[in-house]
């Protein structure tokens, strides 16, 4: 396929994509983001001075604390599905430590802020390294209780004014006498939730951002590829504290008195109706639901006092016809028109991207990772698939290839119950080329696979991976190692497109820290190296398209894509040609062979004329034991193999029994 | 030694209610995997209406309940065909985690909005269906209704169990509740199992409400707590076994009282759930071997 072919081909569905994930172009990362907090900053701005000190401007100040904790909440529950009640909490621990440290200490209230932050990140660590520990639905009911707990029992605490609360907190910024203390607290929020929404946005948006989704859909696929799925989960589960204390820590110091009503479960699920309301999965989504809901109580005298039949019935409504809330009910709108709009007058199938000049920005996005970055704008930008460290080794490794096995296993064993799946196993598997392991049903050979992935843990025996000795290493560390898999049954995120899929496993930030993706994100270079990756395996064509309108072949395809790009030392791929047709087989066996020049692909497979012919050294496993090893020669003849193999495919060796 | 049994006792009333409410998530959750965050609410319903129709509208008490009850039983049976099936069924079906939340919970603030407008804002109770002078128990005192209470929530833990273990019905709910797809595969209507059993949860929580409410009273958003504290021994449960969840709403309700009453009576909801907010957290095995989204 010519270059010229794909680009065409490719172009409207790039051009779209954009609209959905705007960190493609390293541009576009930053500025993103900061337009972002900056309009809405300045909108508030407007409001805040159109309403000029009335009731309502106490309202939207009130609402813009709300706002703070919602942005936390959008990229915890709503960008890494990890549904966790422990808002309400940290706003309250916001709120009262700023009241407490202002009233009593006379510490101003922005240093409070900045403490009760600092701490707050704290205590989510220490709350948060136990609770996400926690499978989600445990998570749901345990953090569920927290505001229950603490406005309890700041209720009845007589330091903490009780029922009443602390009254005659200073106000936050106590500036300029010609502005009203409102505006005046109303400007230093909008500041901070400007500050929250960049952050969020930024992280959302990032190669980290891409790491989180995968997370929320399938934590075993998140750690298969190297993602540390526990530290991503509590680091959502810091930001989001965080932010809530900032944002009861704003409460606190523009309303100037803080109460256990403030931020009890009802509070909670006010938070809740907000972020699911507007729509979850986006910041704006969470403005929007935050403003609607704190209109609806505090607005309108009508509507507040019948707020709970309202919420409940509102609330309902969007659960079940949108559930990607309002923000996506009017996305849904907008999309719609614009298709019916345009359908008559254009018949080309290009579809320009809102606000950009279509032809410039898909010019530019093809011309990134199908030409090497002659683009001196997109700095990182790789012009290889392959880091040139990861290009050494492979060198180094294939010069000294007769000394580190890539694989080896010393009497492994793995028992369920009184089962033994895999007996005393002891392989060893050379760099480079193809390897397969057969065996019937039951055999042990996926068990086989999880032990040397890392997804069980042996009951005796060795591991070892490139001379690395690692019974004692996690799933995702053993990923790091260079050990990418496949499963039998495809796992790719359906919804999103094969890009993103790939992408999400070329993130060179698995091992940073959330907080690197504020300051630079690797999306453009994980977009890049996703799609050589694609290329070379032949799906340019299909990047775009969601996995889940691909054929079976192409979403394996995909699956490969996305092992590859790892930079993987040993590929192992469970049953690739399950499911295939023998014209895909074929296909699939020349890649295979193709990708043994530069890793150690290790395959399980029933289809054994495929096996022999591509795998120059072929383990049989029967009932968890290894009954032959050997090259494709030695495995047409041996007695084990026709009795045990083939017997089961084919009749004529029965004559051996 | 008085106060110990006084609290013992005290205890095991509340925990009647815990029990039960713990058997209504238990059951439904069987059924569908759906948690009824609004049972406390249904709770409500039964003792505020009871009051309204016998005391404000002057029915007879007999004719008051069983309206009472039936309207509840409608009104569950209506919100499971309208919002229940379109959320579980069809190609629309939802998130299990999101159905498992946050519908039933917007059904409490409906709940609680309606109640709150058709029964004012005061604290009012059923009248006690069985009147007369408290009984003595080796010296302590037991009220009347936390007799009936305890009694029927034995009972109708025992008879749950014994549903689910010897009808065929009751195993063919099981298996709903285990695989949900498999379970309509085999030719069980789950569907229908569901509605029966929301409905039936929702009738349950409103008798019970109404046997309760002459000892604690009721106003028109105290199911919310009530819920979350049945959810909370249920889960203890690990929402598996009827007898184990009355038994674990029992055990917290005793829990309680004794916190209340040898620790801190201010702090003693604060106390317990931290301890089984703890629990959870240390050992999130409690919980059991919970798949909602099968």
């Amino acid at each position: 396929m010519s270059t010229v072919e794909t680009t065409t081909r490719t172009t409207p569905r790039l051009t779209d994509a954009l609209t959905r994930v705007p960190g493609f172009r390293q541009r576009g990362q930053l500025t993103r983001p900061a337009l972002l907090a900056v309009v809405v900053t300045g909108l508030g701005l407007a409001v805040l001075i159109t309403l000029n000190g009335n009731y309502n401007d106490s309202i939207f100040v009130l609402g813009l604390c709300y706002a703070i904790t919602v942005m936390g909440m959008v990229v915890q529950i709503g960008h890494t599905n990890q549904l966790a009640f422990h808002q309400a909490f940290f706003m309250l621990v916001g709120g009262y430590t700023v009241g407490v440290l202002n009233t009593k200490y006379n510490v101003p209230i922005v240093l409070a802020i900045l403490t009760v932050v600092a701490a707050s990140a704290f205590l989510g660590t220490l709350i948060g390294s136990v609770a996400t520990r926690v499978p989600g639905f445990g998570l749901a009911l345990a953090t569920l209780f927290f505001s229950v707990i603490a406005s309890g029992y700041v209720g009845y605490s007589s330091y903490l004014g009780q029922a009443t609360g602390i009254n005659g907190i200073g106000n936050i910024w106590s500036g300029p006498t010609y502005v009203t203390s409102l505006e005046r607290s109303g400007a230093v929020a909008l500041a901070l939730l400007g500050i929250g929404i960049f952050v969020c946005s930024r992280i959302m948006h990032s190669g980290i951002g891409l790491e989180l989704s995968l997370v929320g859909e399938n934590e075993r696929m998140a750690a298969s590829l190297g993602i540390n799925t526990r530290r991503r989960k509590l680091e959502v589960f810091v930001l989001s504290a965080m932010l809530a204390a900032l944002g009861g820590g704003v409460f606190a110091g523009t309303q100037t008195l803080v109460s256990p009503g403030n931020f009890d479960q009802t509070a909670e699920l006010s938070l809740l109706i907000m972020l699911f309301l507007g729509g979850r999965q986006a910041i704006v989504g969470g403005l929007i639901g935050t403003g609607l809901v704190e209109y609806l109580q505090e607005g309108n005298t009508f509507i507040s006092s019948h707020i709970l039949i309202i919420e409940g019935v509102l609330f309902t409504l969007i659960l079940l016809y949108a559930p990607e809330g309002l923000l996506g009910v009017v996305l849904r709108v907008y999309r719609n028109v614009r298709r019916l709009s345009r359908k008559p007058k254009q018949a080309a199938p290009v579809a320009p991207a809102v606000g950009v000049p279509s032809d410039a920005l898909a010019a530019e996005v093809v011309a990134a990772p199908v030409a090497s970055a002659g683009n001196a704008t997109a700095a990182p930008v790789t012009t290889r698939p392959v880091p040139p460290e990861a290009v050494s080794t492979s060198l180094r490794q294939s010069e000294s290839s007769a000394q580190v096995l890539a694989l080896e296993c010393q009497g492994v064993t793995k028992r369920f119950g009184g089962v033994v799946a895999v007996d005393d196993v002891s392989i060893k598997v050379a760099p480079l080329g193809v390897h397969a392991l057969c065996g019937p049903n039951g055999a042990g050979k996926s068990t086989l696979f999880e032990l040397i992935c890392g997804g069980l843990e042996g009951d005796a025996g060795d591991m070892f991976i490139e001379g690395h000795h690692v019974n004692k290493i996690p799933a995702y560390q053993r990923a790091q190692l260079g050990v990418a898999r496949t499963l039998q049954a495809v796992r790719l995120m359906n919804s999103r497109s094969a890009l993103d899929n790939v992408a999400v496993a070329a993130v060179p930030s698995h091992r940073t820290f959330l907080t690197h993706a504020i300051v630079r994100s690797d999306l453009a270079v994980a977009y890049d190296r996703a799609w050589e990756a694609l290329e070379e395996l032949g799906l340019g064509a299909v990047a775009q398209q969601r996995v889940g309108d691909l054929t079976l072949e192409s979403q394996r395809m995909v699956e490969l894509a996305r092992a590859m790009v790892t930079n993987p030392k040993i590929l192992l791929l469970d049953e690739p040609a399950s499911g295939l047709s023998s014209e895909q087989r074929a296909r699939l066996a020349a890649k295979l062979v193709k990708l043994g020049e530069t890793v150690t692909v290790f395959l399980v497979e029933h289809d054994l004329q495929m096996v022999m012919d591509i795998a120059e050294e072929i383990f049989v496993l029967l009932d968890g034991r290894v009954v032959f090893t050997g090259n494709s020669e030695e495995f047409r003849t041996s007695s084990i193999v026709r009795q045990e193999l083939m017997g089961l495919l084919a009749n004529d060796a029965l004559e051996t029994i | 030694m008085t106060t110990f049994g006084d609290l013992f006792l005290a205890g095991l009333s509340t925990g009647a209610i815990y029990a039960v409410f713990a058997l209504c998530f238990t059951m439904l959750f069987r059924t569908s995997a759906v948690l009824n965050l609004a049972v406390g609410d249904f709770a409500m319903l039964g003792a505020m209406g009871v009051d309204f129709l016998y005391r404000v509208e002057s029915w007879p008490l007999a004719v008051a309940i069983i309206f009472d009850l039936a309207m509840i039983g409608l009104f569950a049976f209506v919100y499971d065909l309208a919002v229940l099936r379109t959320a579980l069924e069809g190609s629309r079906a939802r998130e299990a985690i999101l159905v498992l939340f946050f519908f039933t919970f917007s059904l409490s603030l409906f709940i609680e909005g309606l109640a709150q407008h058709m029964f004012g804002t005061n604290v009012v109770s059923a009248p006690p269906l069985w009147n007369g002078p408290s009984l003595q128990f080796w010296g302590l005192d037991l009220q009347r209704p936390a007799v009936l209470l305890i009694g029927l929530a034995i009972l109708t833990g025992g008879g749950f169990a014994a549903y689910l273990r010897f009808s065929l019905n009751g195993k063919a709910m099981a298996a709903c509740g285990d695989n949900a797809l498999g379970a309509r595969i085999c030719g069980i209507r789950q569907p229908s199992f569901r509605r029966g059993m929301f409905v039936a949860m929702a009738i349950l929580a409103g008798v019970f409400g109404i046997v309760e409410s002459p000892m604690t009273g009721y106003v028109f958003n105290s199911g919310g707590s009530l819920s979350l504290l049945g959810l909370i021994s249920a889960a203890f449960a690990g929402f598996v076994k009827p007898v184990r969840a009355v038994a674990a709403g029992l055990l917290i309700g005793i829990a309680e009282a004794m916190l209340g009453g040898y620790v801190s009576s201010q702090y003693q909801d604060t106390l317990l759930f931290t301890v089984l907010v703890a629990a959870i957290l240390i050992r999130p095995q409690i919980l059991g071997n919970l798949n909602p989204a099968n």
